[in-house]
């Protein structure tokens, strides 16, 4: 049964874009007028810049809180100069991986910042935000894998800023202050239990990103009475709700073990079906390089609901030729609903890659 | 229903110009056999940056001097067709074998030619540099009757990175008067 959504609900809207990214991130609010938003990576700007005037119908549009570019890849940053110099969304932040590319798009959003005097942050792993209730983590870029942009260098894909939202149903900060609060000794219960309410937007990150995203964020318990992590392993960070599936589904989006330490319920792939085929041997076999059967088959063995934007997995049939996705068998915007610490719930929209729905819905 | 601008259309407009000259980067190794170029053409109305005193028309990477950068998607197939229609001569296809395609390289493509220049350099560099206190730098001049192609990573990579630190430098100013 579709509920109501609340002002105070996080809400995400992985936008259908074709082969790229773009998310807008409604951020919880008082009341809906005050309501703002972020954006992470933004490709075909004229779309995106329709679907917020949309979601603003009736409203005072306002700044944008940030503007995240994950990596400098085109199909993650074509749009982002737009917003910069849009008088109602020029952001108040730009949050940049680092990596400085050599393409026209990147130069153009670097001049974009500094004739509008935007701030622009080097995100790395372990930085944090905070928007009342919500909590927004960076999980990557590693210092380590960052400092290598100017001695070695590492492929763009891995200098992706990985982001960890975690809308709690206490403000997070309170809660981590009263740990250390001897009449309330529960805080790591309480920490565990936002997991429920955690999704992770994974940029374009490869094996490199995800293999010190797993070194840095452990299973570990705090407890109030000792301080310090315990042997005992139960809090995860890296557990999670839902995943936007890094780098469209490619072969080389995640492995396997990661998705078994982030246990999704639904992961989200922002794709545009790309045939290819591969020569081995002397054969020649067809084979999609977007999304890949590898994370798609991962992603089945976590038992995780797969939705894509182009809809190309949920039109697919099980051996017995029932539809993956029954009711989302077609190209769309997905709109994901958090409540304050509860669990995620989702809807797929209905618009090809260059038009926006008809209507945005206001129950979930 | 709005119709999307294909791959085609794009190849077709630039194919009509009077002018070519192309700003090509290699954006993204999709995967071995699966390329996309971030592309953008010289703009039209060319004159406003000629050489005052030449009279001669120098082409540089400043934002102004380009049109909006395009993706062109490409396969080991069909690449050199592709770049064969913005003017790639077969003598330079040896220049760009498939394999040594990597990301973030920059080529320029087009009617321009190469003059390199003797460069004073400034008193610090020469210090590190006794033998040659001046210092060649090429210059790219438009040139209806050539067709060049050079790779320009060295001097955009070092535009890129002042303009990078340029930029984080006025986040500082601006983040302590906040």
């Amino acid at each position: 049964m579709p509920a109501l959504i609340k002002p105070g609900d996080l809400i995400i809207h992985i936008l259908n874009v074709g082969h790229g990214d773009a998310i807008i991130v409604g951020l919880p609010a008082r009341n809906e007028d005050e309501r703002t938003y972020g954006l992470v990576d933004c490709y075909k700007g004229t779309k995106v810049m329709k679907y917020m005037n949309k979601l603003y119908e009736n409203k005072t549009k306002k700044r944008l809180e940030f503007i995240c570019a994950t990596h400098p890849h085109g199909d993650h940053i074509s749009g982002i100069e737009m917003f910069i110099r849009n008088s109602d969304y020029c952001p108040r932040e730009f949050w940049d991986s680092g990596f400085r590319h050599a393409s026209g798009t990147y130069r153009d959003i670097l001049i974009a910042l500094l004739e509008k005097q935007v701030k622009m942050i080097r995100v790395s792993s372990g930085m944090e935000w905070y928007f009342g209730k919500l909590r927004i983590t960076a999980l990557s870029p590693s210092v380590v894998l960052r400092n290598q942009y100017v001695t070695y260098g590492v492929d763009m894909n891995n200098a992706s800023i990985v982001l960890r939202l975690e809308h709690h149903d206490e403000n997070v900060l309170l809660l981590r202050s009263r740990q250390y609060d001897k009449e309330h000794p529960d805080t790591p219960e309480e920490e565990r239990a936002a997991g429920n309410s955690v999704v992770i937007l994974a940029g374009d990150a490869e094996f490199d990103a995800w293999a010190q995203i797993s070194s840095e964020y452990p299973k570990l318990e705090t407890s109030a009475v000792f301080q310090g992590p315990l042997v005992k392993k139960m809090l995860s960070l890296l557990n999670c709700h839902i995943i936007k599936v890094a780098h469209h589904g490619s072969k080389h989006s995640a492995p396997l073990d990661m998705y078994e330490k982030m246990s999704p319920s639904l992961a989200v792939i922002s794709c545009k079906k790309t045939p290819g085929t591969l020569t081995v041997g002397t054969k020649s076999v067809p084979r999609d390089r977007f999304p890949h059967l590898s994370a798609i088959n991962a992603l089945e063995e976590c038992k995780a609901e797969i939705l894509t934007t182009d809809g190309s997995y949920e039109s697919q049939t099980w051996p017995d030729r029932t539809l993956k996705g029954p009711n989302s068998d077609h190209p769309g915007t997905i709109m994901i609903v958090v409540s304050p610490g509860g669990k995620p719930r989702w809807v797929k929209l209905c618009d090809d890659r260059d038009s926006v729905p008809p209507t945005i819905p206001t129950t979930v | 229903m709005e119709r999307s601008v294909t791959q085609e259309d794009i190849l077709h407009n630039w194919r009509e110009r009077k002018i070519k000259v192309f700003r090509i980067t290699v954006d993204e190794k999709l995967s071995d056999d699966y390329i996309r170029l971030m592309i953008c053409s010289l703009i039209e109305s060319i004159k406003d940056f000629a050489d005052k005193e030449t009279k001669r028309i120098v082409i540089t990477d400043r934002r102004r001097n380009w049109d909006k950068e395009e993706e062109v998607y490409i396969t080991s197939e069909n690449y050199k067709d592709i770049l064969g229609m913005l003017g790639l001569k077969k003598k330079h296809v040896e220049q760009i074998p498939w394999d040594n395609l990597n990301e973030g390289q920059v080529y320029l493509l087009g009617s321009f030619r190469i003059e390199e220049i003797k460069k004073r350099t400034n008193l610090k560099q020469a210090k590190i540099d006794k033998e040659n206190r001046k210092r060649k730098v090429k210059r790219f001049i438009l040139d209806a009757r050539k067709v060049s192609f050079t790779q320009i990573d060295e001097q955009v990579n070092d535009a890129i990175r002042r303009l990078y630190f340029s930029t984080l430098r006025e986040r500082r100013k601006h983040a302590s008067t906040d």
